[in-house]
């Protein structure tokens, strides 16, 4: 990324070395697969952290010329490389390297819940109760009329009758208001942004996440009695979920606590912690039914307001990060089934439309009625776009607790998702660029300024 | 036990050491060449007490790839710094000592192979060269005279460099099948893809970098470079010195960078050790009737050669370095390069990772044995202190 004091001919000259970076490791891999076609293996896998961690960065820093936010670069990279496009990253390996998931996603959540700042919850709680209610019941209702509206051109839905089609109607209306922790957390460790702005989407997205589990086991129970004949509303789906939420909140104060007395006695060894909670803890949690999510997002939470230790475990999970994070999207990227969305772009490209501009309307409608600031008024709405792992997870649920829906519904929700996920980072980080809130000087990255070793 | 279990077995035992390394900083625990380690890993495999079984084996088996692809980064890295201070003629007698050494116990192993019969001549080179490179080397023991640590560590890093260079022409015998160009190409590509890879990171890595910086782009080389190797069947540890070498020629922040990646050296080789130890099948290591004779001949064909360099050198320190054992990383490397599939296609080559990290193993044993003496003979230094490259192999 280009600083203040670089001098334009130092900025050309990290670019084109980053360029020919690239070229290098692209070129590398490349005559490696092509000499190879038949290997399959871990050590594919190796290759492929490896090559997506040194690629992603270099394709985010090349793009940051442009404003285009790190974590689309990471994607781009993943999907340039991935088994749709130059194949030099297999489907096994893209399929292994979803365990490198488990760990982000509890750094996402605990840094998700570090960064939630009691106090700043407390001055925003009449903004979140509005923007969630208002954004829950838009989206419920212009959802399932969007979905509706679309049947001719989705293909499972054309077979199903009225009442199914409210059901899986009323199931794509949940996904769709999930957003992306994730995205919204690789943006602001990027931009270091800070302000009214940050903080209600942080916020908002992050309590979203339990507003969506909640809804998403209400749903799956109205829409069980619209979808299959004969089915009736049963309650032990909210005793389930209780049990869920319940546990998890639990178990993330303890882990929080824990945590924070760890840190107070030793402060070191943190990314083996870190990598113990990811994969160990992570399967711990799968075992007992909590969600993972949510546990640690408690936990990041604890730290931060019933600790003095939230500054050194945010530090610490920025620099794990890191590196964490580019292989994540990276191989989010790598996932992307480009074929099925050259297919089912125009249905997609129209859900997603109307996902985008529901979510529009009711973030200016709430942040009108809560009287939030001008820049939260106008802006609101941009971190409300990205979609990424979330909703890809609650859709396997989706799949698999109705599976006359047929694969179709994953697919058209892997293409709506791909959609949001490569235009919910840029948006986000324009609205953060343009409300003023992003701190370029601070700016963090894995590779670092490359023009001034010139 | 499943490889997750035994993954964060190593995760906490790591963790537990990290803690007692910085209680004690300094004193090292265990014997310099971490060979009881492989005694505990052929205790704990699955020929033995089965605690490390075929699964876990099979489940960790990157993770030693990785780790010896680290090691490899790590020698490449140390020794610019060796020939920086003006100590290349150290650097030249490290490199000579470990070829002569190498061929000195080569020679006659290949001697008594041949005569054996039953294995082919690529066999009983590939042996004889592995047993040599087994047996050779200089691990950098505490100097006992004041101010030689630099000294020390060139001869060291020049042994280093000798067995790597060994290891490699090993490996391209191992796959030779009459195709000169392919062989060829094995040896050359490896350090071409190295050398490419290794600038890559010197750009990269920039020039007042942060540490997180240099984690990301030295964890995306490494593993990019571990696993190409792997596709290509080229040397991981000859890939990953060359990318080492380059970064400390090519970057200028190499103090950094070298700051960095030394102290994590040991906490690498050790769980290696183990895992090493464990791929031994010591019951059909006892079956092989050469046991007995090569192991003999190469420990005593070493023993040879370095009563010869410690009667012909000046000082103390030359004499401790020339009863020097075999670097850690490059045993290791043998034993697990030479049990991969392109070198089991070889006649009794099942066995032959398993001999010569025996080999390997005496040597280090003997070496112990020597260093020990050497100690208790040498007028302790002014400030007693321990030595000072105790990360690098």
């Amino acid at each position: 990324m280009s600083r203040g004091g670089a001098s334009p001919r130092r900025g050309v000259v990290a670019r084109l070395t980053q360029g020919l970076a690239l070229a290098v490791i692209f070129a590398i891999l490349f005559v490696a697969t092509r000499a190879t076609p038949a290997f399959h293996g871990t050590s594919g896998t190796v290759a492929a952290v490896g090559f997506l961690l040194l690629a992603g960065t270099l394709a985010s820093e090349l793009l940051d010329a442009l404003g285009v936010p790190h974590l689309t670069g990471y994607l781009l990279a993943g999907i340039l490389a991935g088994p749709h496009a130059l194949r030099l990253i297999d489907h096994a390996s893209v399929e292994e390297l979803t365990s490198v998931d488990t760990l982000a996603l509890a750094l996402i959540a605990m840094a998700g819940g570090a960064e939630l700042d009691l106090e700043s919850v407390k001055k925003g709680l009449k903004s979140l109760a509005f923007s969630t209610m208002l954004q829950t019941a838009v989206l419920a209702v212009g959802m399932v009329a969007a979905f509706m509206a679309a049947r001719p051109l989705i293909p499972f839905a054309r077979p199903l009758g009225f009442g199914a089609l409210l059901g899986a109607g009323l199931l794509w209306s949940v996904l769709a208001m999930s957003r992306s922790p994730s995205a919204t957390l690789g943006i602001l460790a990027q931009t270091r942004a800070q302000g009214p702005l940050t903080r209600w989407t942080l916020t908002f997205v992050m309590s979203s996440d339990v507003v969506v589990v909640v809804l998403l086991a209400a749903a799956l129970t109205v829409a069980r009695v619209l979808i299959e004949p004969g089915a009736t509303l049963s309650a032990k789906a909210f005793q389930a979920l209780g049990h869920e939420i319940v546990g998890s909140v639990s178990l993330g104060t303890t882990l929080g606590l824990l945590l924070a007395a760890y840190l107070r006695l030793f402060a070191k060894g943190l990314p083996i912690v870190f990598v113990a909670l990811g994969f160990g803890f992570t399967e711990v949690l799968r075992y007992l039914h909590f969600d993972p999510l949510l546990t640690f997002l408690v936990a990041g939470f604890v730290v931060q307001n019933l600790s003095r230790q939230g500054k050194t475990f945010l530090h610490a999970i920025e620099r794990m990060g890191g590196v964490v994070y580019v292989v994540f999207f990276a191989s989010a990227g790598a996932h992307l089934d480009l074929p099925l969305l050259a297919e089912l772009w125009p249905v997609a490209l129209l859900l997603a439309g109307s996902r985008a501009a529901l979510s529009y309307g009711a973030a200016r409608l709430s942040a009108r009625v809560a009287r939030d600031d001008a820049v939260v008024r106008r802006w609101s709405f941009a971190g409300l776009v990205s979609q990424a792992g979330l909703t890809l997870g609650l859709s396997a649920t989706i799949e698999h607790e109705f599976p006359m829906l047929g694969a179709g519904f994953r697919a058209l929700v892997l293409a709506t998702v791909a959609l949001n996920e490569m235009v919910g980072p840029i948006i986000f980080k324009l609205a953060l660029d343009k409300a003023g809130e992003s701190r370029p000087e601070e700016r963090t990255s894995v590779v670092p300024e490359v023009a001034e070793a010139e | 036990m499943s490889g997750l279990a035994l993954l964060m077995g190593l995760l906490v035992l790591a963790y537990a050491g990290s803690f007692i390394v910085a209680a004690h900083p300094g004193r090292r625990l265990g014997s310099t060449s971490g060979i009881e380690l492989v005694v505990l890993g052929v205790a704990l495999g699955p020929e033995a007490l089965g605690v490390i079984g075929p699964d876990a084996l099979a489940t960790l088996a990157p993770v030693a790839h990785i780790a010896l692809g680290w090691v490899g980064l790590i020698l490449g890295v140390e020794a610019r710094a060796s020939l920086r201070r003006g100590t290349a003629g150290a650097f030249l007698r490290g490199f000579g000592l470990a070829l002569a050494t190498a061929l000195a116990v080569a020679a006659p192993l290949f001697a008594l192979l041949s005569g054996f019969g039953r294995l082919g001549v690529q066999t009983s080179l590939v042996l004889a060269i592995g047993g040599g490179v087994a047996s050779a080397g200089v691990l950098p023991a505490p100097p006992a005279v004041e101010g030689e640590e630099a000294t020390h560590d060139a001869r060291a890093s020049g042994a280093d460099l000798a067995c790597i260079a060994m290891l490699v022409l090993v490996s391209t015998l191992a796959s030779w099948r009459g195709a000169p160009t392919l062989a060829w190409s094995l040896g050359v590509a490896g350090p071409t893809v190295g050398v490419l890879l290794g600038l890559t990171a010197a750009a990269l890595v920039g020039k007042e970098p942060r540490d997180d910086a240099i984690w990301g782009v030295l964890l995306g080389v490494s593993m990019l470079a571990i696993g190409v190797a792997a596709r290509l069947s080229l040397h991981a540890i000859a890939i990953a010195f060359a990318i080492g070498a380059m970064l400390a020629v090519a970057s200028p922040a190499r103090s950094q960078v070298r700051a960095l990646v030394a102290p994590t050296a040991r906490p690498v080789q050790l769980p290696t050790l183990v895992l090493a130890g464990a791929s031994v099948d010591p019951h059909a290591l006892a079956s092989t009737r050469l046991l007995v004779s090569v192991a003999s001949v190469a420990l005593a064909a070493r023993l040879l050669v370095r009563v010869l360099a410690a009667r012909g050198a000046r000082r103390t320190e030359e004499r401790a370095a020339a009863d020097g054992t075999p670097p850690l990383g490059v045993f290791v490397g043998l034993s697990i390069a030479l049990a991969s599939p392109r070198a089991q296609d070889l006649d009794e080559a099942s066995h032959l990772g398993a001999l010569l990290l025996l080999i390997a193993a005496l040597a280090a044993l003997f070496g112990e044995l020597a260093r020990a003496r050497m100690r208790a003979a040498a007028v302790p230094s002014a400030s007693g202190r321990p030595q000072t490259k105790e990360a690098s192999p």
